[in-house]
């Protein structure tokens, strides 16, 4: 039996990057840092927003940053502060069911059309370029005309028109993949195809789709964003950083307050995310073959 | 005696970053005179592609190096960008072993050809489109004219290695840098493309470092063969002697290690383990772990000497003699 | 009863050509050989030669285009089998790569890569009986119980094909079509792969379809020979009497281009062999 000399170096561990290949870089930990931060307030509302968000004060309007009021007030005496951070709700879980949604149709459909090729692949190409032809607003706008403004419209609406965003760069990492020895190993071994998709296909194409993902995160928040302001997205009193950014009124008045602090939230929550999933999409495609 | 053309001395390189540094060659340190050729022999991390590399600057970020190069007696080190510009395009040209990586897709083959001598050369744009013509008829291309507007992705693998080996040479250089050119062809083709560059090297009087892991192939287009292991030169000697009369163990085990076109072996491996680089090796001799000689003394830090005709970096160097490597194996 | 039978092999490719149209590229074209079990069958070829589309056929990956490919008595035909099928088949033909660093999947450790099979082809493959014949298979291949908790980039090349070996060892297969497997390593450790398939085949009788285009490795690790150039199988026989006697022009011009003792680079002689499906035009195809 011919011996081999034993190894000296250490094995790369998980620490390094080695296991689930999600190295992050400084940057990318601040912008993870702060997704997280951001997520952590939006669950714990609750207990950490100084006033109930919808709890009105009509005899301090507009009132400045103070002690008792950290941003100060807006039209309806409400605190700032609290339904900026009530509102982080419905901000990011509206993107979040976006994307989830559209991971959920987009990756079955890209793997079945980039594993089987041919007719499907075809087929799949078709109604991919026809969804994409659709602005996620238009689409949603339509919705909102058909069911009635509402969060839910929008979601869905807005999930049918990400799936390409999805699906596309979903089927190209499973083409790159397919071809791979390792694939065809496995397929000559007898491995069940639906393994084959479970324990080799997706884990290989996870970082990019979730590169992708979180780009679509940003887009989404600025879309509901926009319907919001729009006055089609979330409905009544419930505070959102996409309505209070349209406080008309508090602006004329010159009372901006509201409005900046949303819009500088939108914006921080939104490259954050955005930083991620690019920083992500670029570790994928340096690390290439041993990511 | 005049100065070789050119003298690498004590070159050493570690790679890495502030968190870490490696060492990749140590003490390497060769001469070539004008118009002869030079192998320089290895496995994975022996280092020889770095030491081409070193001496045209085509290094990785984060490398540094140590010790002198002297291109015609003047030294590379304090040479500047225009400098170097200037030695990459007139005095010393480089083939890469993968042809389809160092040529622009987007750019016809003629352009790439010409691109060089007009801007370095001011040579008037049909003058040069001559040139390059003859230059693909000489590396064996038919119809070159028709070539010259093709694009690399038209070109198989072998057609567009000669076309580098027609590029490099078409600046006529004092140095040829080859690297592993032939690898990745066919075995036929290898053949006729290292016919090709020996012609057209003899006949323009250029001087060639050829780095390959191919032993056989080296001694057939080389002066002078220098095996390098672990980072560091183990064996030089001319080329016939050293494949006939190998005095390192390293070469003797490399030698051995190629299966035969013309028998069967009973048993192919002399040695177990596998080739490491500078960095993994401890102090002494960096083979000894491996080496069927190996003695307590081999821990000591090595030095390259002469023995034979040649030079050798092993203590037991004349005691061990010269194995030999084709006769006496057990045929099947 | 011969381990493989193949009857007049074909595999035609549709090629879209630059003027759009569509014209048929034949890669293999009529291959008839047989291999009797334990025996070593070489394919031997350059570029082109179709060799590698032979080997995906042999091993199920590229369907034929015609002719019949009979492999432990049973027909492997053109239509693309079940999953029951298909651990059939994987019984009796196994395929390693030439490429070490794209053949194993780079997130699965070693142990899960060899385990991933056993589920699939071990009897009563409980837990304890995997993990056991994990241990074998390594041991077998010449690597350590340590490396199953390792992934493939802690590992270097030649140990990364041993575990591919391992691998197509773990289904018990009659037949292991072995493409280039060893072209990617270097020369001290392709050595050691070359000894540790002979002990493989001399202990277990397996039998190999050795596919290179190295004939020193062919020399060393196969009894027969069938040569291919333009898809066409030009020469075949003993591999010792093949290569010591070619007697097709192309053969003897590939025996003519292997460095050894005494050899010099030639170029080719004007009006060289040409073949019969020279891809493209490359004058003097490369």
């Amino acid at each position: 039996m011919s011996a081999l000399a034993l190894r000296r170096r250490p094995f790369a561990s998980a620490a390094e990057g080695g296991a689930g290949g999600l190295r992050l870089g400084t940057g990318a930990k601040a912008a993870l840092g702060v997704v997280a931060l951001l997520a952590l307030v939006a669950l714990l509302a609750p207990l950490i927003a100084p006033y109930d968000p919808d709890q009105q004060d009509l005899l301090d309007i507009h009132a400045g940053p103070s002690a008792d009021h950290l941003l100060g007030t807006d039209q309806l005496g409400r605190d700032i502060l609290s339904r900026l951070i009530w509102g982080a709700r419905p901000s990011l879980a509206g993107p979040l069911a976006v994307v989830l949604t559209a991971t959920a149709i987009g990756v079955p459909i890209a793997l079945a059309a980039g594993w089987w090729g041919g007719v499907v692949d075809t087929a799949v190409g078709r109604a991919l370029d026809l969804l994409f032809a659709f602005p996620g607003i238009l689409l949603a706008v339509l919705a909102v005309a058909m069911f009635g403004s509402g969060i839910v419209p929008c979601v869905i609406a807005l999930a049918i028109a990400f799936v390409p965003l999805i699906a596309r760069v979903t089927r190209s990492a499973v083409l790159g993949v397919r071809g791979a020895p390792y694939i065809a190993a496995a397929e000559v071994v007898g491995v069940p195809t639906a393994r084959i998709w479970l324990r080799h296909l997706l884990p290989n194409i996870a970082p990019i789709v979730i590169a992708q993902a979180t780009v679509a995160f940003g887009y989404a928040l600025i879309d509901l964003a926009v319907l919001s302001f729009l006055g089609f997205g979330v409905q009544g009193t419930t505070p959102d950083w996409g309505m209070m950014v349209n406080a008309q009124q508090s602006i004329v008045q010159g009372h901006p307050g509201q409005a900046v602090w949303a819009g500088v939230l939108i914006v921080v929550a939104v490259s954050a995310v955005s930083y991620l999933g690019t920083h992500l999409t670029d570790r994928h495609h340096r690390d290439g073959r041993d990511a | 005696m005049s100065a070789p053309l050119l003298e690498v001395r004590d070159l050493s390189m570690t790679i890495g970053d502030r968190r870490r540094r490696r060492t990749i060659l140590r003490d390497v340190s060769l001469r070539l005179e004008s118009g002869r050729t030079l192998g320089l022999v290895g496995e994975s991390g022996s280092g020889k592609s770095m030491t081409a590399r070193s001496i045209v600057r085509l290094l990785p970020p984060g490398a540094r190096t140590e010790g002198e190069i002297r291109f015609d007696g003047a030294s590379l080190s304090g040479l500047s960008a225009g400098g170097l510009r200037r030695l990459r395009a007139h005095e010393v040209a480089m083939v890469f072993q993968d042809p389809r990586a160092h040529v622009n897709p987007m750019r016809r083959i003629g352009d790439f050809l010409t691109e060089a001598l007009v801007l370095n050369d001011g040579v008037d744009g049909a003058e040069a489109r001559d040139r390059a013509r003859s230059a693909l008829a000489d590396v064996g291309i038919s119809e070159p004219e028709r070539r010259l507007d093709q694009y690399p992705h038209e070109l198989s693998g072998g057609m567009l290695q000669r076309v580098m080996i027609a590029s490099a040479l078409l600046v006529r250089p004092r140095l040829l840098l080859a690297d592993e050119p032939t690898t990745a062809l066919d075995v036929t083709t290898q053949s006729e493309v290292m016919a090709i560059v020996e012609e057209l090297r003899r006949e323009l009087g250029t001087a060639m470092l050829f780095i390959t892991h191919d032993l056989e192939l080296a001694a057939a287009v080389c002066d002078e063969l220098a095996v390098m292991y672990a980072g560091e030169i183990v064996e030089r000697a001319p080329a016939a002697q050293l494949v006939s009369a190998p005095r390192h163990p390293y070469t003797a085990a490399l030698l051995a290690a190629r299966p035969s076109v013309e028998r069967r072996r009973e048993r192919m491996t002399s040695v177990g383990g596998r080739p490491i680089a500078a960095y993994e090796s401890g102090g002494g001799c960096a083979f000894a772990p491996r080496c069927p000689h190996a003695q307590e003394r081999c821990r000591q830090t090595q030095t390259l000497r002469p023995v034979a005709g040649g030079d050798v970096r092993c203590v037991r160097a004349e005691e061990l003699g010269a194995p030999a490597v084709r006769g006496g194996e057990a045929v099947r | 009863m011969s381990a493989v039978v193949a009857e007049s092999l074909r595999k035609v490719y549709d090629v879209r050509g630059a003027d759009g149209r569509s014209r048929p590229f034949v890669a293999v074209a009529g291959a008839s050989f047989t291999v009797a079990p334990g025996g070593s069958l070489g394919i031997v070829g350059e570029s082109g030669s179709g060799k590698t589309t032979l080997a995906r056929m042999l091993a199920g990956l590229e369907p034929p285009s015609g002719g019949l490919l009979t492999v432990c008595g049973r027909e492997r035909g053109r239509a693309a089998p079940g999953g029951a099928e298909r651990r059939r088949r994987a019984r009796e033909l196994q395929i390693v790569f030439q490429d070490p660093y794209t053949s194993l999947n780079p997130r699965h450790t070693v142990g899960t890569c060899i385990d991933e099979v056993l589920r699939v082809h071990l009897d009563d493959p409980t837990r304890e009986r995997r993990a056991a014949r994990t241990a074998e298979l390594l041991a077998r291949v010449g690597l350590d119980e340590r490396h199953a908790g390792a992934r493939p980039r802690a590992l270097s090349g030649g140990q990364r094909q041993r575990v591919a070996i391992a691998r197509a060892l773990a289904a018990s297969p009659e037949v292991i079509v072995l493409d280039e497997a060893v072209s990617a390593l270097d020369v001290s450790i392709q050595a050691q792969i070359l000894d540790l398939l002979d002990e493989i085949r001399a202990q277990s009788g397996t039998t190999y379809l050795f596919i290179s285009h190295d004939l020193g490795v062919v020399r060393q690790v196969t009894d027969d020979v069938i040569v291919m150039r333009g898809g066409e199988i030009v020469e075949r026989g003993a591999t010792a009497a093949v290569l010591d006697d070619p007697q097709h022009p192309y053969t003897q011009l590939l025996r003519r281009s292997v460095p050894g003792p005494g050899w010099r680079p030639q170029r080719r002689a004007p009006g060289h062999v040409a073949a019969t499906n020279e891809r493209g035009d490359h004058g003097w195809d490369g």
